[in-house]
């Protein structure tokens, strides 16, 4: 025990407040800060020598405070909850905007749908049914003929550019992947060197946390801290990024619409050893759901409306007879939505009747019409695509709502572990300024004993 | 310093009260899309099922409107060959009066006779004009010739034996019209024959018109037939038109139902929707606005 020892433990309290009230105050910047991660800081009292020389015994008190660390306070099996709860939130998302797009495609029910171009086709053939002489009606049939498949065509050209777009964005997320992929290999190196050297990566550490977020969003890729300090992301199973590795990914697949198929699917694949990527959801899972499947499901359905459009008024229409008492050749051209036409322009050609000699009968008109009844008709199968439609779309919206109030349950208890609590911070504010005026104390009282034994001691009678 | 249980921060505070402040604007705004377009459904998947059963009803009005015009379009045509045949028969019933008067003078008077005969001779010009009746360029006793007549100058038939049906409902379509072969018969057996051969025997002396009697009144009963087949055909495309006009109110109030919103509910739900919004609000002022440094000093 020796006379100045109690000036260095003051000292250390000191020291040891002051870098608390540092640590609140850093605390208290950030409450905003998007990722911030509240910090704690770890006291330890400083005890006798643990081993004294030899012979000697140590017989003072404690050497006062120390700062041991200054940690973080993140809970990481709540960050990997969180990271497949993104994934998931960000895949249905995805999926959902496919849907909705193909939805305002196919806006029914309106007055202005396919299924009203459609009526007014058939009703232009009960019109030529009724007045099979007058060139107009006629007409008018061709140029509502055009209309259906001005439709068709319109409608195919815009699902097939929703596909190119989320092509595109498949792309440039796969882009985002691997930079964000770099970035994170960049600060573990920062991380694992800082640790090292002994200097706070606590900053460093929670925008790291960030970034991996945002990877698992993109592709639903998990993490883990290593003992070394580093993070890595795997997806699939394979690592993306371990320490200052990383492995970049590529879309792979058909680059068109049409060359989609259930065997050459688009996909991902590892630029090392272009092997399939497994993807877990996210934001490309949802992207590659629409591409593989959403899309190009609604694309074939259409075309089978077309093919059966074509196909049912193609028989009906070669059975018939026209103006010139010859027989109907094909009323529409090619069987898939893109490509199907009219096959004719002359209003003459028009097979309304159905005996050679007749050629002002009109039931081969007739029947024409009465195809909007069938029940394989173009009709129904629209019917049934609009229906499909509407029932997944509700679907998965439904599924996303549900998954996005999991996601914000989860955020929350994210934000209530990590966040700052600003009554909380006032508190410590307060204990650590008490704390130190305390030590400070100490100090003072440990100078006027000293005066009293320099100054005042040995001076009796003087 | 750790706290035990669970911790509330500032910003999971506000973020909450941001989700619930987003959630309660977006049913209003839910709200306001379904009072602004006045319909509940507008897109599929606000209600799949009830898309389909609008999307079904639409087309089913369309359809009934399609009858309704045929039907329209097949009521003139009848129209149009019952009047005509109804003025044909006053000519035949003139043509048999004239002979009946011809019968019971006996014959013996050649200038009389004479004026008999060439009246039905007009006669039968005039009833060759009317089996040439039109409608729409198109002759209603020609089945469906591509000719504008049903019968040449000489009363021979140059239409042909097809005929014209309408479909005005989900049965077998009916027939508008009636050819003239069926009415006035065709060649040696035609009307115009037993007009002309009946002017034959009135101009002949001393011959009696009576087989051409019941020539005449054999063509009479034909036509009265007819007549009245066409007027069954009348009633029941004027019926089916009917049935069809009352479906489509039907189908429209049930379009309605499905896809129109109900004014009042909706209205209701917005306003309580809207009291729902400023409560949150409200709270959302209160809860977040106090903290310890409003306290300590």
């Amino acid at each position: 025990m020796s006379s100045f020892g109690g000036l260095s433990i003051g000292l250390s309290g000191l020291y040891a407040q002051r870098r608390g009230l540092d640590v609140s105050g850093q605390n208290v910047a950030n409450v905003n800060t998007d990722g911030y991660s509240r910090q704690r800081v770890t006291l330890e009292s400083m005890g006798a020598p643990v081993r004294a020389a030899v012979f000697s015994t140590w017989k003072g008190g404690g050497g006062g405070v120390a700062v041991s660390d200054v940690t973080r306070v993140r809970d990481m099996f709540l960050e990997a909850r969180g990271q497949q709860a993104h994934a998931t939130s960000e895949s249905l998302a995805a999926q959902q905007i496919a849907y909705s797009r193909v939805e305002q495609l196919f806006a029914e029910p309106s007055e202005t749908g396919f299924s009203a171009v459609l009526n007014e086709f058939w009703a232009g053939f009960d019109d030529v049914a009724n007045k099979p002489s007058d060139r107009s009606s006629r007409s008018q049939l061709l140029q509502r003929a055009e209309s259906t498949v001005d439709w068709l065509q319109q409608t195919s050209a815009e699902i097939e550019s929703q596909w190119n777009a989320g092509y595109a964005q498949l792309t440039s997320v796969a882009g985002e992947v691997n930079l964000l992929s770099t970035r994170i290999a960049e600060l573990n190196d920062s991380i694992v060197r800082g640790i090292a050297t002994g200097s706070s990566v606590n900053e460093l550490a929670d925008q790291r946390d960030g970034l991996a977020m945002r990877i698992s969003e993109l592709v639903g890729s998990t993490s883990q801290v290593q003992s070394d300090g580093s993070l890595s992301v795997s997806l699939g199973g394979v690592p993306l990024v371990s320490n200052r590795i990383t492995r970049t990914i590529s879309v792979s697949g058909s680059g068109a619409l049409g060359g989609v198929t259930a065997g050459t699917p688009v996909g991902l694949i590892w630029d090392a050893d272009s092997n399939p990527v497994n993807l877990a959801g996210g934001r490309m899972g949802g992207i590659m759901e629409a591409l593989n499947r959403i899309i190009p499901e609604h694309s074939l359905v259409l075309d089978g409306v077309a093919a059966t459009l074509a196909s049912e008024v193609n028989a009906q229409h070669r059975a018939g007879f026209d103006l010139g008492s010859n027989p109907g050749g094909d009323f529409f051209t090619g069987s898939t939505a893109s490509t199907i036409a009219v096959a004719f322009t002359d209003p003459s050609l028009v097979a309304a009747s159905s005996s050679a000699g007749a050629v002002y009968d009109g039931s081969n008109a007739d029947a024409m019409a009465k195809i909007s009844q069938a029940l394989t008709g173009p009709d129904v199968a629209y019917r049934s695509l609009v229906v499909d439609l509407g029932v997944q779309s509700q679907t998965i919206s439904s599924r996303l709502s549900t998954q996005t109030s999991i996601t914000n349950q989860i955020d929350s208890a994210r934000d209530s572990e990590a966040g700052v609590n600003l009554d909380e911070e006032m508190t410590s504010l307060l204990q650590y300024q008490r704390a130190y005026e305390a030590a400070a104390r100490v100090i003072t009282t440990i100078d006027q004993n000293l005066d009293v034994l320099i100054n005042r001691t040995g001076m009796v009678g003087r | 310093m750790e706290l035990i249980g669970n911790r509330v921060t500032q910003r999971s505070i506000s973020s909450k009260v941001l989700l619930g402040l987003n959630a309660n604007q977006d049913r209003m705004a839910d709200i306001q899309q379904r009072l602004a377009t006045g319909k509940n459904i507008t897109k599929p998947s606000d209600d799949p099922t009830g898309a389909i059963s609008a999307l079904q009803m639409r087309s089913d009005v369309r359809r009934n409107e399609t009858w309704q015009r045929n039907g329209q379009d097949g009521l003139t045509w009848l129209g149009t060959t019952d009047s005509a045949l109804t003025s044909a028969l006053e000519v035949v019933r003139r043509v048999r009066d004239l002979t009946v008067q011809a019968a019971s003078t006996g014959g013996n008077d050649a200038v009389s006779n004479e004026a008999l005969a060439t009246e039905i001779d007009k006669l039968k010009e005039n009833l060759i004009g009317i089996a040439n009746t039109k409608y729409i360029d198109r002759p209603v006793f020609g089945g469906t010739t591509a000719g504008g007549l049903a019968y040449d100058a000489t009363g021979n038939y140059i239409g042909d034996a097809n005929a014209n049906f309408r479909t005005v409902g989900a049965g077998s379509p009916v027939r508008v019209d009636v050819t003239g072969a069926e009415v006035f018969g065709t060649g040696a057996t035609s009307i115009f024959q037993v007009f002309t051969d009946a002017a034959t025997t009135i101009r002949t002396p001393g011959s009696s018109p009576t087989t051409n009697l019941a020539d005449i009144d054999a063509a009479m009963l034909v036509m009265t037939n007819q007549l009245t087949d066409i007027g069954a055909r009348y009633k029941r495309v004027d019926q089916a038109i009917g049935l069809s006009q009352s479906r489509i109110l039907d189908l429209k109030q049930n379009i309605s139902t499905i896809e129109d919103v109900d004014l009042a509910q909706t209205i209701t739900d917005l306003s309580l929707q809207n009291t729902a919004y400023q409560a949150s609000l409200s709270a959302a002022a209160k809860v977040i606005q106090p903290s310890l440094l409003d306290f300590i000093r």
